[in-house]
């Protein structure tokens, strides 16, 4: 019985250790099951994030040089600060705020705001560059606050020039994207590999030495070599700036230069724009102010509207009505097609009727008969809406075609907008005439200007960019992008005669604002109507006033197209507003590009000279040099040495100019007042300079001129014999 | 007392002259002394043995710590490689924030501006002479008999 019994224990025990061994092992079983089949991801993920530090290496994002390896763009460490607010303290919280405020020159409540946050990681402020982000360390170790506030490190971008060229380049966000420009269109070629460290981590969560650590290295991203000069940038902005300002401007203006053999933008601009360093400021004072007024929805949206209209490249994303200066395109197709011969007349009454329409000249008295060339330099309407009736519609179109104005150019700049015109099938007579001088359809500044240099430079149209080379990060060249012909469009020869025509435009026409003394300058003037600003009247109150040129014009080798969107002056024209600033970048550039003046006998007999150094001279040796230069001297004092000479030595001054000299004992220097130059003519301009004791260097064109500008403001006291370079153009209606 | 290590006078034990080897049988006493010999030896032995294992342990202990020393300095180097690097990257970001803002101060448009605050002006067209430097190709000989 008990050896029963003990074998009934037994078999109890051995069941109940049974039970409890399968028991125990099951579960270790299922959890090992669980824990590596079932969610085997979670935890190894988490078995690497205990022993493993896995870090991504930014990839360096590429520079973006100008044409002569000048950096326009290029990345740089920065930190961003940051809180953990579920660990912070309540004793903390006011410290933190406080110090973080203090450093990081932030408002107290937004920085307590971020640290008092119900989250576990919250950034404060902006990222920030060395001498801040060591004041934060500073900051953490003094107080003990390292397991709370840290830094991040970050990229940021910098834009050294600020506002040039900053519609064109464009700018990244947060995260090191492109947003806008070449910034966006480039990302892919500008943004590299990002790289990884993984590595194993000991106790105290440190790097464990080599063997343990894996690096897969960041590949750097390419650099960026643009066909943007930054001198000619820089002038190009210049004078527009000055344009726009000065004519009152309130739809933004841009300006285009353009290598006319090759394609490349040389200069590409609009303004107002904006600083890419903070492209989320709104720069425009009025804006800005209006914005600030709104609350809610509505502000958003105002900023951003007024963001995107900042940030907008006018250039390659606006359509217009070019206006007369479309005459080019017209003139050429015509000239190609032999249904134009430079012997043509024209006769212009002031109005031309097309279809039962009545359409009018600019001048309504009529222009009389006229040369093709006179037809072009008095930019006259009917003329061109004769030689484009002459041309017809299959013809016209099929020009506009070839000239690229139908397509997109294909530009590397994002947000290319499409051109808006007739097609051909819905194309009558009217819109014919209408098209044949510029008005009732609309193309980019870009596409003109592409289409223009083909029309100059032998008919070939070029693919416009702005982008030439591309390099790897030690600057060695993976990818140079050559010009692109896209057709030859007119011949040689038909371009040679429109180069012809468009010099005396600038020489005798309505572009004569634009003449620059030694260049042959060509160009046409433009002056279109926004017709879809029409008023219920009828009225269109609201103008584009624009200008291209070419130069030099026996030879060209650039093109310029400025316009101002509504100038807010009287006679808002292209040739009175536009052509003069034109003008100006051309008198600049031109040298720079190595193009050398050829003056004429008369621009050379009109050139300043200069003036010669009589300082410490006798009074007989000085006077003597003076009138070697071919200039006057007027003596003041009665000593016999020369202590002082206005202009100076080496100044530049109008030939049979006033050198005043100053002998050993004259008495005080003699002053004089700079007189109001406005509107006076080239000979009252004279006469008041010589009365008041000044030299005037005169600027601009000189025929049925009127100043409007000087280099030295009125009602100025300077000393008597001072230049003074007063700036004269034509007033006269020139469109 | 006779000298035990005698009979092992290797010189007359392993020589090569057998003529030369005793003829007699070895006496009982002397097998015996023959016989503890080993014991003799296994003692110094055993003291080798403990000796060796001490070593062998003090050179395990030693490479051991001398390994985990080793790995603590590399781990100490890594970390001071590490924090060269990091300080290396901020000064180069610096340099690239610094250079840039010299950049920025000697833009075109800041140059000019602080040209016209000095006075300075362009030069103007009459400033500017253009030399014609081009012509034919010539040679000149400056020796010779020619």
């Amino acid at each position: 019985m008990s050896s029963g019994l003990n074998k009934k224990l037994w078999y109890r025990a051995f069941v109940l250790l049974l039970v409890l061994v399968i028991g125990g092992f099951g579960v270790t079983t299922f959890s090992l099951g669980n824990i590596m089949l079932v969610n085997s991801d979670f935890y190894r993920e988490k078995a690497e994030s205990q022993q493993l530090r896995d870090t991504v290496i930014q990839a360096a994002r590429g520079n973006i040089y100008d044409a002569n390896m000048n950096v326009l763009a290029t990345s740089a460490t920065v930190w961003q600060t940051y809180v953990t607010p579920s660990s912070i303290s309540k004793e903390e919280q006011e410290p933190i705020a406080k110090g973080l405020a203090e450093i990081l020159e932030m408002d107290y409540e937004d920085v307590l705001k971020e640290v008092t946050a119900d989250t576990g990681y919250e950034t404060v402020g902006s990222p920030v560059e060395k001498e801040t982000a060591d004041k934060i360390r500073t900051f953490i170790s003094e107080n003990g606050f390292g397991s709370v506030v840290g830094l991040d490190e970050t990229t940021t971008r910098y834009y050294p020039n600020n506002n040039l060229l900053s519609t064109v380049l464009g700018f990244v966000g947060t995260d090191n994207q492109g947003l806008s420009g070449i910034e966006y269109s480039y990302d892919d070629v500008l943004t590299g590999t990002p790289g990884r460290i993984v590595a194993a981590k000991n106790a105290k969560g440190a790097d464990l030495p080599f063997s343990y650590e894996k690096v897969v290295d960041a590949e750097a991203g390419n650099s960026l070599v643009l066909t943007i000069d930054e001198y000619i940038q820089h002038v190009v902005e210049k004078y527009l700036e000055q344009a726009v300002e000065e004519n009152e401007v309130t739809n933004r203006g841009c300006c285009i230069v353009m290598d006319v053999n090759s394609g490349e933008v040389l200069a590409m601009a609009t303004k107002p724009d904006y600083d890419p360093n903070e492209p989320f400021v709104i720069y425009d004072e009025a804006t800005a102010e209006a914005i600030s007024k709104l609350t809610g929805d509505e502000k958003s949206e105002a900023i951003s509207t007024a963001q995107q209209s900042q940030w907008r490249n006018k250039c390659v994303s606006d359509v217009y009505e070019p206006g007369s200066v479309f005459k080019i395109i017209t003139g050429s197709a015509a000239l190609e097609e032999g249904t134009l011969k430079t012997s043509d007349h024209f006769s212009c009454p002031g109005y031309i009727v097309i279809g039962g329409e009545r359409i009018n000249c600019h001048k309504t008295q009529g222009h009389g008969g006229q040369t093709l060339k006179q037809a072009f330099m008095n930019s006259c309407n009917p003329a061109f809406i004769t030689i484009g009736q002459n041309l017809g519609i299959a013809k016209f179109t099929e020009y506009r075609e070839a000239f690229g104005l139908e397509s997109l150019t294909g530009i590397d700049l994002p947000g290319e907008s499409a051109p808006i015109y007739h097609e051909e099938s819905s194309m009558g007579v009217v819109e014919l005439a209408s098209e044949s001088f510029g008005q009732t359809f609309k193309i980019t500044p870009i596409q003109l200007i592409t289409a223009i240099s083909a029309a100059v430079n032998g008919g070939y149209l070029y693919k416009p960019h702005v982008v030439k080379q591309i390099l790897d990060s030690d600057n060695n060249i993976v990818e140079n992008i050559e010009e692109t012909v896209v057709r030859q469009v007119i011949s040689e020869e038909t371009s040679a005669i429109i180069c012809d025509n468009l010099e005396a435009v600038v020489s005798e026409g309505t572009g004569k604002n634009a003449y620059v003394a030694g260049y042959r300058i060509g160009g046409k003037t433009g002056t279109s109507q926004k017709i879809d600003t029409q008023d219920e009247q009828g009225n269109i109150r609201k103008y584009i006033a624009s200008f291209c040129a070419i130069a030099p014009a026996d030879d060209p080798q650039i093109a310029v197209l400025m316009l101002l969107d509504e100038p807010n002056v009287p006679n808002p024209y292209g040739g009175t507003l536009v052509a003069p600033f034109v003008g100006k970048i051309s008198e600049e550039i031109l040298p720079y590009l190595g193009v050398t003046p050829q003056y004429t006998e008369e621009e050379a007999e009109s050139l300043s000279t200069t003036t010669p150094d009589v300082m410490g001279k006798s009074l007989s040796e000085a006077k003597s040099a003076i009138a070697e230069a071919g200039l006057t001297a007027r003596v003041i004092g009665e000593g016999d040495s020369v202590v002082r000479q206005v202009p100076g030595a080496s100044s530049s001054i109008p030939k049979g100019g006033t050198v005043v000299i100053y002998t050993d004992n004259a008495e005080e220097q003699k002053a004089t007042t700079v007189p109001n130059f406005e509107g006076m003519t080239v000979s009252e301009a004279n006469e008041a300079a010589v009365n008041a004791g000044l030299n005037i260097i005169i600027e601009g064109s000189t025929t049925n001129s009127t100043a409007y500008s000087q280099s030295i403001e009125k009602d100025t006291q300077v000393e008597t014999g001072t230049v003074v370079t007063v700036g004269f153009r034509e007033t006269v209606t020139v469109q | 007392m006779q000298d035990i290590y005698s009979a092992y006078d290797v010189t007359k034990a392993y020589t090569t002259n057998t003529s030369a080897a005793p003829k007699r049988p070895i006496e009982p006493s002397r097998r015996a002394e023959i016989k503890r010999l080993p014991v003799q030896r296994r003692q110094p032995k055993r003291k080798s043995g403990v000796a060796t294992k001490v070593l062998i342990a003090a050179i395990v202990f030693f490479m051991l710590f001398f390994n985990i020393f080793t790995k603590v300095q590399i781990s100490d180097v890594k970390t001071e490689i590490d924090a060269a690097d990091a300080v290396i990257e901020e000064l180069n970001s610096e340099e690239t924030r610094l250079n840039m803002k010299m950049e920025s101060m000697i833009s075109y448009s800041k140059l000019e501006e602080a040209a016209s605050a000095l006075g300075m002006k362009k030069k103007s067209k009459s400033q500017v002479h253009y030399i014609d430097i081009s012509g034919d190709d010539h040679a000149q000989i400056i020796s010779g008999d020619e």
